[in-house]
């Protein structure tokens, strides 16, 4: 999904070596994220909440990467825009996740989980120290959190629902998402770890992860291509049914 | 420590902190969709009482003000029959005398069945009268004398409780008293009725056969169950004493205001 330009601009801000130019690749993973949006408009305005979320997530990231991008031109630190707005992307996720659970308890168990996540992310705060180290503190428990909530989401719609899994939004956004935030799990801590001694082999990853996010931004596209489900004409409840 | 060590105690205390963010949001969910669906079980349960009630009003009051009605114009026809002047033979005025008394039968049949239905007096004197009344009903359909004593605190007695409370209450003690006809083999019965500020206290007692109190609900008749849910969904308490031999005493305490 988002972000990979501006990662690659952390982990290399930890980095002592003078800054070299950043490849094409990665901004071609960062232009991707408009992918998705760009589904959309199949649809217009009859989009189900779920996707609408989505589409919020990644204009989220849009709008956080722009900013960051646009501010890098000043001398100020831009990184403390990513530390307001990755939980606020994440609180998003976690919402559209809760909007495909089938199950009350599960529905609720996400939304309870938000201002959980996002207490918790408070309480880390003092453990960061620097905005520069914010993602490689608080990284893995964002990333781990969400890619719990995706695979679950996965694999439990897709259990009571295993014929033509294909044709449903949650399937593409859940894949992709947890393609992406399984990514973010591990590299930045280690990203920042090896970067004085292996900076080409964390370049190297970060390349690989462009790709891979080209490749996540694809997938959700796909899940807000899919076709809309068709329209309720009553109550489960109904007596008319 | 080595870098790379210190990464991997850090991503195992994050797995753990995201572990127990998940497992305290579920476990919250739980919690909340457990009170959510009792609390939805309950108002389901509360309306169907409350429909089932209304509706057996609705057909007392049908028996009460239309065939009672109508069973009363038959004996009045029947007083007034052959008409003015004209005197039946014999054999037909004893004939018509029969059917009178079968026709008043059945209008004091139809009274107890609509009484039984939904019992106007706890609405025209409230649950005491009501209560008494039961017991004298009970005593002449079963022989079984009821001793009503009514220990209400002045406080209690010159505010009747609401009506939906009062009649929760009748049923408790209407079931009481049947149990007491059908099971305990007693010639008698105390029945307390004490009304406080606060509650309703209840209490059925008999001296008659008892029977395993300390059971579980297993091969309990509907009856008990029935009147334990009625305290239930009124916030109240039914408590049932008993042991073989030594007779039984149901008490249901019911707080006048919900919860």
């Amino acid at each position: 999904m988002g972000g990979i330009l501006l990662d690659l601009y952390a982990a290399l801000s930890q980095s002592p070596a003078p800054k070299r130019d950043i490849p094409l690749i990665l901004y071609a993973a960062a232009l991707s994220q408009t992918l998705p949006v760009f589904a959309a408009l199949r649809h217009g305005r009859r989009l189900p909440a779920a996707r609408v979320w989505t589409i919020a997530w990644c204009v989220a990231f849009i709008a956080s990467d722009g900013m960051q991008l646009w501010w890098r031109g000043s001398t100020a630190n831009n990184l403390w825009i990513r530390e307001a707005a990755t939980p606020i992307q994440n609180a998003m996720m976690l919402w559209t996740l809760s909007l495909w659970q089938r199950h009350a308890v599960s529905r609720l168990a996400f939304r309870i989980a938000i201002p959980l996540f996002l207490v918790t992310l408070v309480a880390l705060i003092p453990t960061v120290g620097d905005t520069r180290t914010f993602d490689t503190v608080t990284g893995p428990f964002q990333a781990l959190l969400l890619l719990a909530g995706a695979l679950y989401t996965l694999v439990r719609n897709a259990a009571s629902d295993p014929e033509g899994v294909t044709r449903y939004d949650w399937f593409w956004v859940t894949l992709g998402a947890s393609l992406y935030f399984g990514f973010r799990v591990a590299l930045p801590p280690f990203a920042a770890i090896l970067m004085n001694s292996h900076e080409e082999l964390v370049k190297l990853a970060y390349y690989f992860r462009a790709w891979a996010d080209i490749g996540v931004n694809l997938l959700i596209a796909r899940g807000i291509w899919c076709p809309l489900p068709p329209a309720r004409s009553g109550g489960f409840f109904s007596w008319r049914r | 420590m080595s870098p790379s060590a210190g990464a991997f105690w850090w991503l195992f205390l994050m797995a753990t902190l995201t572990l127990v963010v998940i497992l305290t949001a579920f476990a919250a969910a739980l919690i909340i969709y457990q009170r959510r669906f009792l609390q939805m079980h309950r108002t389901f349960a509360d309306n169907l009482l409350a429909a089932h009630e209304e509706e057996r009003a609705w057909v007392a009051r049908e028996v009460h003000d239309d065939a009672l009605q109508r069973v009363a114009m038959l004996v009045h026809e029947l007083d007034e029959w052959p008409g003015p002047g004209a005197a039946p033979a014999n054999a037909v005025s004893d004939r018509v005398a029969a059917l009178r008394e079968e026709i008043e039968d059945l209008g004091v049949m139809l009274r107890r069945i609509a009484h039984r239905m939904h019992p106007a007096l706890i609405d025209h004197a409230g649950l005491v009268p009501a209560l008494q009344s039961l017991a004298m009903d009970v005593t002449r359909a079963s022989g079984i004398r009821v001793e009503v004593t009514d220990q209400s605190q002045p406080d209690g007695a010159s505010a009747p409780p609401a009506g939906e409370r009062s009649l929760l209450v009748y049923r408790i003690a209407q079931e009481a008293l049947r149990n007491v006809v059908k099971h305990a083999g007693v010639a008698q019965c105390d029945m307390l009725v004490a009304l406080s500020a606060a509650s309703i206290e209840l209490r059925v007692t008999d001296q008659g056969k008892g029977f395993v109190a300390d059971d579980s609900a297993k091969g309990r008749g509907l009856g008990l169950i029935g009147m334990a849910e009625r305290a239930r969904l009124a916030d109240g308490r039914l408590e049932v004493w008993s042991r073989p031999g030594n007779g039984t005493t149901v008490r249901a305490l019911i707080p006048r205001q919900a919860h």
